[in-house]
């Protein structure tokens, strides 16, 4: 039996992201060491595991997943490989799913090597894991429905710069700021909505009022993108 | 003024056709590409879309193809919606596109591997597929460059991957979007084998190119675009049978103005005659011989000595170059075929 076609296209794209030298070092080897690097020097920025934990999945996501899929959908895009993949028989989710996928197994095993990094270093597991567990799966949903939706309208690698600046900041930037104040509206942004879900798994006094809109934000994030960039993909550079 | 005169496409009938198009309209915000063309195409057919830059073809070709939805119209491709059906349609096609998109960092190997395990053909043993890649990459004298990461190759080794990629699935219906573009005389002959090959084997073909010549070889019918329209269809003969020879020389000394040739030569309707001021003499007609031999037989008996006679059947290069200098929003010149 021969292997789905996402599948096929997956592992084809994980075949150019190794040999792509700048790909593989912005999104892995640089991801890595900016996250040993915040193991390293947690104690002297006097922060806690739980804050630290959330820091790693936010940078990870948006770094390794989130600007990914921009770059790798514009480039593909100008390289007329999207629209090659779309003349074959590949439908149009199996072609993205296929392009998607090694950047969230990418990001996966990244995730792993943080966490057990993090375990050898003294960090506590989660009181409660399904806030952390839901957390995860709908940050990085929502991270790689954004990444779709801005690869889009992202015209080519460079100006991805710019194209993802505003997800950049409203996630990493509503992540921060819940720290401080959880006000209602910063739990509707990605960030914010994540900040919640970590913060219930390591025992924060968490109302499920918020549990809940959390949850519904993130849902919210993955899915509204998700349909935008689905009806209106492009799938060859504008004439 | 060339003739005007009604599309009748004919000759491939609905029932049984690879390829049929009624009031295709396509359009790209205000700009319409295409303005109503019908089209019909036998199965088996080697049909050459021919025309101008701008004039259509890609738009139609991609829509037949299933890449975009027509404005208005209907479009049947093996008797399915090409873009409503285009999963269940795709195996059965071969797509070579005008511009080649390729993963810049996978091998030509690598690329024809990741295409067969795409298309329902990819579903064969590991041995088959390996004797599929290397059969298609020596058909097309690509074996020496197996290995070699497809950014590594000249303009027409990426055109010669492009179209193993449109046959690898041994597609009933190809669309071929100019495969000849930057081939070296070499390279274009091993591509018109491969072509001819699945040809006689019963591939339906739609071509677009540029180069008249290879249309003449190959195809069995013709049309030609124009302003999003196809101005003219039929098999080479009746496009060029349609189309006046001319036949040019110099007007004797003695004869002052076309008037007393036209009457001495008793000019039909089918044949226009018109004279510069300097005496260049041309005669537009459909039956060359017949014309010819009238003005010969009355040079002989005026004893009238025609200089820089010369007589040139319709060509297709003159068929386009008539079509290519219809106004905008002109009607189309045509053939039944």
């Amino acid at each position: 039996m021969s292997a789905p076609r996402f599948a096929v296209i997956a592992l084809s794209e994980l075949r150019l992201i190794i040999r792509n030298k700048t790909v593989l070092i912005g999104a892995t080897l640089f991801p890595l060491a900016l996250g040993g690097y915040l193991i390293y020097s947690r104690e002297q920025v006097g922060r806690g595991w739980a804050e630290l934990v959330l820091l790693q999945i936010v940078f990870f996501t948006l770094f390794t997943l989130y600007l990914t899929i921009t770059t790798t959908l514009a480039t593909r895009r100008n390289e007329l490989f999207l629209k090659r993949l779309r003349s074959g028989e590949s439908g149009d989710a199996a072609i993205l799913l296929g392009l998607v996928t090694p950047v969230i197994v990418l990001l996966a095993v990244q995730l792993g090597i943080v966490a057990v990094a993090m375990l050898i270093a003294g960090a506590p597991g989660p009181g409660y894991l399904w806030p952390l567990a839901a957390g995860i799966v709908g940050f990085v949903a929502a991270g790689a429905a954004m990444g779709i939706l801005t690869g889009n309208i992202t015209p080519s690698a460079a100006s991805a710069q710019v194209t993802s600046l505003p997800f950049l900041t409203i996630a990493a930037g509503s992540a921060i700021w819940a720290l401080f104040a959880l006000d209602w509206y910063i739990v509707l942004l990605p960030g914010g909505a994540f900040t919640v879900l970590v913060n219930a798994a390591y025992g924060a006094d968490t109302t499920p009022e918020h549990l809940n809109l959390a949850l519904g934000a993130l849902l919210a994030w993955t899915v509204i993108p998700a349909l935008i960039a689905y009806k209106s993909f492009r799938w060859e550079p504008r004439r | 003024m060339p003739n005007k005169r009604t599309l009748t496409d004919s000759s491939a009938a609905t029932a049984g056709a690879a390829i049929v198009a009624t009031g295709l309209r396509c359009s790209y915000g205000g700009f319409e590409a295409v303005r109503g063309v019908d089209l019909s195409i036998a199965q088996g057919e080697f049909f050459a879309l021919l025309g101008t830059n701008g004039a259509g073809k890609t738009t139609t070709m991609e829509t037949l193809e299933g890449h975009r939805s027509a404005t208005s119209g209907t479009v049947q491709v093996l008797d399915l919606d090409p873009f409503r059906h285009r999963r269940i349609l795709r195996p059965r096609l071969g797509i070579m596109l005008q511009e080649s998109g390729f993963a810049a960092e996978l091998t030509v190997e690598e690329t024809v591997m990741l295409w067969l395990r795409l298309s329902s053909s990819g579903e064969a043993s590991p041995a088959n597929r390996a004797r599929t890649i290397r059969d298609a990459l020596d058909s097309l004298e690509l074996t020496n460059r197996a290995g070699t990461r497809v950014q590594q190759l000249s303009g027409g080794q990426r055109r010669r991957l492009d179209l193993i990629l449109a046959i690898v699935n041994r597609p009933e219906l190809l669309f071929l979007d100019e495969p000849t573009t930057g081939l070296d005389p070499e390279s274009r002959e091993r591509t018109w084998d491969v072509v001819q090959r699945l040809h006689r084997g019963g591939t339906t073909i739609l071509l677009t190119t540029h180069y008249l010549e290879e249309a003449e070889a190959m195809a069995d019918r013709i049309a030609i675009m124009h302003n999003g329209r196809i101005a003219v269809t039929g098999t080479i003969p009746d496009v060029l049978a349609a189309q006046p020879a001319q036949i040019r020389f110099q007007l004797p000394e003695t004869i002052t103005g076309v008037e007393p040739l036209t009457v001495e030569l008793r000019v039909g309707t089918h044949e226009t005659v018109t004279a510069d001021s300097e005496g260049a003499c041309t005669i537009s007609t459909v039956d060359l011989e017949d014309t010819l031999f009238r003005l010969l037989s009355w040079a002989r008996a005026g004893d009238h000595r025609l200089r820089r006679l010369a007589a040139t059947e319709a060509s297709l290069a003159g068929v386009f170059r008539t079509v290519s200098t219809l106004p905008d929003g002109a009607d189309q010149l045509g053939t039944a075929a």
